[in-house]
């Protein structure tokens, strides 16, 4: 069902809207109740259907927006992320997580779950073809599965499609990290660059991160004092999560003064990599409210990819403003 | 958990392994075409878009804006801007370097990218966002065709 937003506009009291139009939508609904009595027969309909779907996403097509169905996280399960995991195998993680997470949601992995998708890359646990390795630990062997290569934020975003076209109901995503296991991470990283004019010149890949910190400072006017503001404040954010790997009290002069390490990147302006596996459990609007009393909706998602060329970065920049802006 | 939990550290032992993957990198149309003229003619060329006015370096074969196919090819300047740089105080296996790298995304003039490469005869300190470099190629005898025929940037 697709809503005429600018012929909803045109008949709305225009000084009580604010002026983006993200805000207009939420205002037609708030200000629906009055607003019925002024408009016609098709467009009181559609102002009927926005109310019911409030929270539903609103995607822009050409001057029109589509309401998608609700997506909601019922259960998550995760195990706590460390430094090293020296007694479980990542596959023993996305257990713990997965028994966690389905406990969380009240949901039989076995007959509820209709999909699982899983996010690794292949070379960060030495295997190739990766999803060979996931079903078994989530109680997935002949279900519906998928594994993405990239983050668990990727994963979620899959789930949260496959759950809005109407594919499937309930679906559980998986991600973790046995970043502790790769002995040579500078090589592994490396191989993200071109093989043809990057790689030959045999630098360790966190040049990549010396270079566009450079640039930002340069561009922004950023200072170095306010990137170590950033290492202490995370720091400390971390202190106040139990689950953390890397909480600590750090001050300002000491992110400054830690060693230089790529110009004008500091030791401190990295963050380390952190062992451990998260598991949710995604479920449509109707699966939802019979899971969980307090489900996370999702409200809407939107991603964008670069291009892979160094040499291109900043087109690259302002084309993934363009495609992530709203 | 209904499985016995790991509670001494000497229980645990983990198995080396390594990935012996070996392979090749084509270079492409572009790329070959690139690293040929570097090689024989110690120049650097690139694909030119006449419909968004752009000249990529490193050449491709295809525009990233209006994904036209790019058949011309020009020469480019030898000459350009530091557009970013980085000193490098650490090499691939985390070790500190014995001096300072510093490597430099260069933006040559005219084009739309560039060349990340070392910058030369130059001492760290001197380095500026924006100053002007030129490339200096190896003897033709050592070219083998590879980013690598381009010895590093020095002040231009």
């Amino acid at each position: 069902m697709v809503v005429e937003v600018f012929e909803l506009e045109k008949h709305l009291a225009s000084p009580l809207l604010p002026k983006n139009r993200q805000c207009r939508i939420d205002a037609v609904l708030i200000l629906s109740g009055v607003l019925t009595r002024r408009l016609n027969r098709d467009k009181l309909y559609a102002v009927a259907w926005y109310e019911k779907s409030y929270y539903s996403t609103k995607i822009r097509q050409g001057g029109q927006y589509r309401v998608l169905p609700r997506v909601a996280i019922v259960g998550i399960g995760f195990t706590p992320f460390q430094t090293i995991t020296p007694d479980v195998s990542f596959k023993e993680m996305m257990f713990e997580a997965a028994t966690k997470a389905y406990e969380d949601a009240g949901v039989c992995p076995q007959h509820d779950i209709d999909g699982f998708v899983t996010c690794e890359e292949d070379f960060a646990h030495g295997r190739s073809i990766f999803s060979i390795h996931t079903p078994d630990n989530l109680r997935a062997v002949l279900k519906p599965i998928h594994t993405i290569p990239g983050d668990g934020i990727h994963g979620l975003i899959a789930g949260y499609m496959q759950i809005s076209t109407g594919l499937m109901d309930i679906v559980a995503v998986e991600s973790h990290s046995k970043a502790s296991n790769m002995l040579t991470t500078n090589y592994l990283i490396a191989l993200a660059l071109d093989p043809v004019y990057n790689n030959p010149l045999g630098y360790n890949p966190y040049f990549i991160t010396g270079m566009e910190m450079n640039r930002y400072l340069y561009e922004t006017g950023t200072t170095k004092e306010q990137c170590a503001l950033v290492a202490v404040k995370n720091r400390l954010n971390a202190l106040l999560n139990p689950q953390a790997a890397y909480g600590e009290r750090i001050t300002v002069d000491e992110a400054l003064d830690s060693e230089m390490m790529f110009y004008p990147l500091s030791r401190l302006d990295v963050s380390c990599p952190a062992d451990g596996g998260i598991v949710m459990v995604l479920a449509s609007e109707e699966k939802a409210k019979t899971l969980s009393d307090t489900p996370i909706w999702i409200r809407g998602v939107g991603w964008c990819s670069g291009a892979p060329s160094l040499e291109t970065s900043e087109g690259v920049e302002n084309a993934s403003r363009q495609s992530c802006s709203g | 958990m209904p499985v016995g939990k790991v509670v001494q550290v000497s229980q645990t032992k983990p198995l080396h392994g390594e990935i012996p993957v070996y392979g090749q990198y084509t270079f492409g149309i572009a790329g070959e075409r690139f690293f040929r003229e570097i090689k024989d003619n110690g120049r650097i060329m690139g694909t030119r878009c006449e419909k968004c006015s752009l000249t990529y370096v490193p050449p491709r074969i295809y525009c990233e804006r209006c994904f036209e196919g790019l058949k011309e090819w020009v020469a480019v300047p030898s000459t350009g801007t530091a557009h970013t740089y980085t000193i490098a105080h650490f090499d691939l296996d985390g070790a500190k370097l014995p001096e300072p790298a510093i490597i430099a995304m260069v933006q040559l003039d005219g084009v739309y990218g560039g060349l990340v490469h070392q910058l030369g005869e130059v001492r760290p300190e001197e380095v500026k966002i924006g100053m002007s470099v030129e490339v200096v190629f190896k003897d033709k005898a050592e070219r083998v065709g590879s980013i690598n025929d381009i010895a590093y940037f020095k002040p231009g």
